[in-house]
């Protein structure tokens, strides 16, 4: 096991040289540039300027000039200054990212505490009306656009009944209130970004343990294990599922870029001041030293997590053994 | 247990439903009172508070609250004194002498002098610093300072705009010794205005304080919010809820046309806030590519102009919420020229025009021409940033109406850094559509001058006409404010007959107040007078700041 994980970890080096080898291509492909774009159609500013910035910002020069300081400046930690405020984009992605994990976390939670006991029932009772309404419900929650259920949800629970904040990660009061205040606070506003994100997830996961579980059920072990008079819980929850988990523990490791990336659309609405927001915005005004960074840090916790699969898997299935 | 939740979440539904005040009190006057806070919210966050290098509307927006400048304009947009309590311009018309008011102090105690006003001229003009707005400062020969409240700005030439300068002054005390282009002042600006910097939270809000010292008055209101809400939907969600005070009061920022329109079936809009339309200051326009030989002549511009209704484009694009524009200037501008009249929309009068020049309507329905031994159709593709749907809704409409005269138009939508650099610098374009917005001052020289059509500069179209030229020369020289409209006159009436643009319309600003707060009125421009002035009367106050 050891060695297996030392060499995941040697294996990140390379791995992230070649991602941010490759982003930082395809950042430069897109047409225009931030300088321009900082001050395009403010008819005070003057051409010079705009070359003034331009060397400022170091993208007169070469490009593999530019990724040659980059990198040198990465080797100390040092993830450069953010175009917008110049201010160290370490920082401004440490702020945000908080956020989107709470987010994403808790929504990955809720989702495996709902919608694998939701698939793995429908498989235990397939066909049956449940099975049908558990389809139905989440397929609605699936082909429903994130925005519109978000201003749904908003309209009824934050304007018609006013019970929910309509956006936002604290409330205007949030200042002045004690720790536990500003938690209960804190929580009133996740719940409405929670539900959108969970909901649209519910689809795909519970699915995917239905046909699983549905697989499991019919092997002959599970067969072996009802003739042996075990009880039915038993069998269910200590035979089958287990080896049910294993597809889902894979779909999870695969959500993790998004789990870390954030959504953007849920933040827009939600004005939650999450990660999907900043590289959506770092993208859209090439701001080249935040785009890097999110991308090299947004990878950096893929890799981790996916090796963290991988090892769930060694944990889960008996004959998955690494070395 | 679940009778008990059942229990609590009707006590919690029935405790919010009390907290919300009957809000026929707002509606009642009330007698002046401090306290309260000012919730408002915009659409992306300010890159930096430091006044120099501000490029970003929200960053101008909050700096316009803690800064303040030696002059300023009023709501009839006419210059009035403001650090400065009286100027006096010498004969020549290339020296302004300054007299400053006394007792001005910045939000940290520190007396304001002409030494500041000196300060922020060098730091202007200093070549180190990223200043987007440095170039307005060139014309100046030399800042003296002849008193401790006397500053003398000499001017190469005659300068029109030289009143309007110095519209932010910087505190020398905190910041002549430090780097300008990194210093931490962009996130702690010290100014002289009505509100102080408190706090700022990236992309969640931007907290400031009244500040108790303001030589106009310490304000009313004792705490100003801004928030960040992305999407404009949200942001009247916030409204409907109370979680935002006003939508464009304070800060840039606007109704949609649909909210504004629905608002009689909107009873908590209508309940709560007072909804006003103005005239925003800028205007919506259609470019026409002079480079392309099918633009080329004027009168095939004018016929353009008139095969396009624009009351049906202002009625569909914005719900009737917009007038027609004629010219490059804001909105009831002394600079518009009360003799132009919009061209009319008569299809037949263009066909006569096309007919005219050459293009004969083929078997396809569009006009053709032979242009250099080659037989030409009609059709021109016209292109449009991504991201306003009104612009999007007038080329359909647009599209449509030159579809009766023969004329055959596809459109592009195109995400805007690939619409501006790849399109609009380039020049490859036939038309588009887009939008100014615009200063006060009706100066449009980077926008129509015949040398301004470099790459980063703003004559996209191309446009050139030597008076037109000479005209914008002299506009900016002369500070006669009489002699400058004879010159504005003359140029509306030109760019009328010329139709570089088709001008589309100027957009209503639709903007949305809490009836509690009173104190003030609305002018016509979309601008934000007197802050200090604003309050709640005391049983009508909302937070408790």
């Amino acid at each position: 096991m050891r060695k297996f994980l030392i060499r995941r970890l040697l294996m990140m080096i390379p791995l992230l040289l070649g991602i941010s080898i490759l982003s930082f291509l395809i950042m430069h492909l897109a047409p225009g540039e931030p300088a321009a774009l900082d001050v395009a159609m403010n008819t005070k500013v003057d051409p010079s300027y705009i070359q003034k910035l331009q060397a400022f910002y170091e993208i007169d020069k070469p490009l593999h000039i530019q990724y040659w300081h980059w990198l040198k400046r990465l080797a100390t930690l040092d993830f450069g200054l953010s175009f917008k405020d110049n201010r160290p984009v370490l920082r401004v992605i440490l702020e945000r990212l908080p956020a989107t994990l709470v987010l994403s976390g808790l929504s990955e939670i809720l989702l495996f505490l709902i919608a694998v006991p939701l698939g793995i029932m429908a498989a235990y009772y397939q066909n049956s009306l449940y099975d049908r309404f558990v389809t139905v419900f989440s397929f609605i929650g699936y082909s429903t656009p994130a925005f519109w259920i978000s201003l749904l949800l908003m309209l009824l629970f934050g304007v018609q009944w006013g019970v929910l904040p309509v956006s936002g990660m604290f409330g205007n009061d949030a200042d002045f209130l004690p720790w536990y205040g500003k938690l209960w606070d804190f929580a009133q506003h996740l719940i409405l970004p929670l539900c959108v994100t969970t909901y649209g997830g519910l689809a795909s996961i519970s699915r995917y343990a239905r046909t699983s579980m549905l697989e499991v059920i019919r092997q002959d072990y599970i067969r072996t294990a009802r003739a042996k008079g075990l009880s039915e819980f038993n069998v269910i929850f200590h035979h089958a599922l287990p080896n049910a988990l294993i597809p889902i523990v894979t779909l999870v490791g695969l959500s993790l870029p998004g789990f870390i990336g954030g959504s953007v659309i849920i933040e827009s609405i939600f004005s939650w001041p999450g990660m999907g927001r900043l590289s959506y915005e770092a993208i859209l005004s090439h701001n080249y030293p935040l785009i890097m960074g999110t991308v090299i840090i947004v990878a950096l916790l893929t890799i981790l997590g996916n090796l963290l699969a991988d090892i769930s898997y060694s944990l889960l299935d008996p004959r998955i053994k690494y070395d | 247990m679940l009778r008990n939740l059942a229990l609590i979440l009707v006590v919690l539904v029935i405790a919010t439903g009390c907290a919300k005040k009957d809000p026929k009190i707002y509606d009642q006057p009330g007698p002046v009172a401090d306290g309260d806070v000012m919730i408002e919210s915009e659409l992306s966050d300010a890159k930096t508070l430091n006044p120099v290098l501000v490029s970003e509307i929200a960053g101008a927006d909050i700096d316009g609250l803690i800064f303040n400048g030696l002059t300023r304009y009023n709501d009839k947009l006419v210059i009035e004194p403001c650090l400065a309590e009286k100027w006096k311009v010498s004969k020549d018309n290339k020296t302004v002498t300054y007299y400053l008011r006394r007792g001005v102090k910045f939000h940290d105690g520190v007396e304001f002098t002409a030494s500041d006003v000196l300060f922020t001229y060098q730091v202007y003009t200093d070549p180190t610093v990223n200043t987007p707005e440095g170039a307005q400062y060139q014309d100046i020969k030399n800042v003296e300072i002849m008193g401790p409240y006397e500053v003398k700005v000499t001017y190469k030439r005659p300068f029109a705009l030289a009143l309007a300068l110095f519209d932010t002054i910087l505190p020398k005390h905190l910041l002549e010794d430090k780097d300008i282009n990194t210093s931490d002042f962009a996130r702690h600006p010290v100014g002289t205005g009505p509100y102080k910097f408190v706090e700022w939270k990236t992309d969640q809000k931007i907290v400031l304080a009244a500040n108790p010292d303001y030589w106009e008055g310490a304000p009313h209101i004792k705490k100003v919010v801004m928030r960040i809400i992305p999407d404009q939907t949200t942001q009247f969600l916030e409204l409907l809820n109370g979680g935002i005070d006003s939508v464009g009061a304070w800060f840039h920022g606007t109704l949609s046309a649909e909210q504004y329109t629905r608002q009689s079936n909107t009873p908590k809009l209508k309940d709560y806030y007072n909804v006003y339309k103005t005239h925003s200051l800028e205007y919506t326009y259609l470019g026409w590519n002079e480079l392309n030989p099918l633009f080329k002549d004027k009168k095939i511009r004018q016929a353009l102009t008139m095969a396009i209704d624009r009351d049906a484009v202002i009625q569909n694009a914005i719900n009737g919420l917009g007038s027609v524009c004629t010219g490059p200037y804001p909105y009831g501008s002394w600079a518009n020229n009360p003799k132009v009249k919009a061209w009319p929309y008569d299809p037949d009068k263009a066909k006569k025009v096309f007919a005219k020049a050459g293009w004969k309507m083929g078997a396809d329905g569009i006009l053709h021409k032979n242009i250099n031994h080659k037989d030409t159709p009609f059709h021109f593709t016209l292109v449009i940033p991504q991201g306003k749907v009104d612009r999007e809704r007038s080329a359909t409409i647009i599209q449509q109406q030159l579809k009766q005269v023969g004329i055959q138009v596809d459109i592009q939508v195109l995400e805007w850094t690939t619409f501006l650099s790849q399109y609009i610098e380039k020049k490859k374009f036939d038309a588009y559509i887009m939008g100014w917005s615009l200063t006060p001052d009706p100066d449009c020289y980077p926008i129509f001058h015949s040398d301004q059509v470099k790459e980063h500069q703003f004559n996209m179209v191309s446009y050139k006409n030597k008076t037109v030229d000479t005209l914008l020369s002299e506009g900016r020289r002369v500070l006669d404010q009489k002699t400058r409209q004879k010159i504005y006159w003359r140029i509306h009436t030109i760019l009328n007959e010329e139709q570089p643009y088709t001008f589309l319309y100027i957009p209503n600003q639709l903007t949305a107040i809490h009836k509690r707060f009173k104190g003030y009125t609305m002018n016509d421009f979309d601008l934000l007078t007197h802050p200090e002035q604003w309050y709640a009367p005391k049983a009508q106050q909302k937070y408790i700041p």
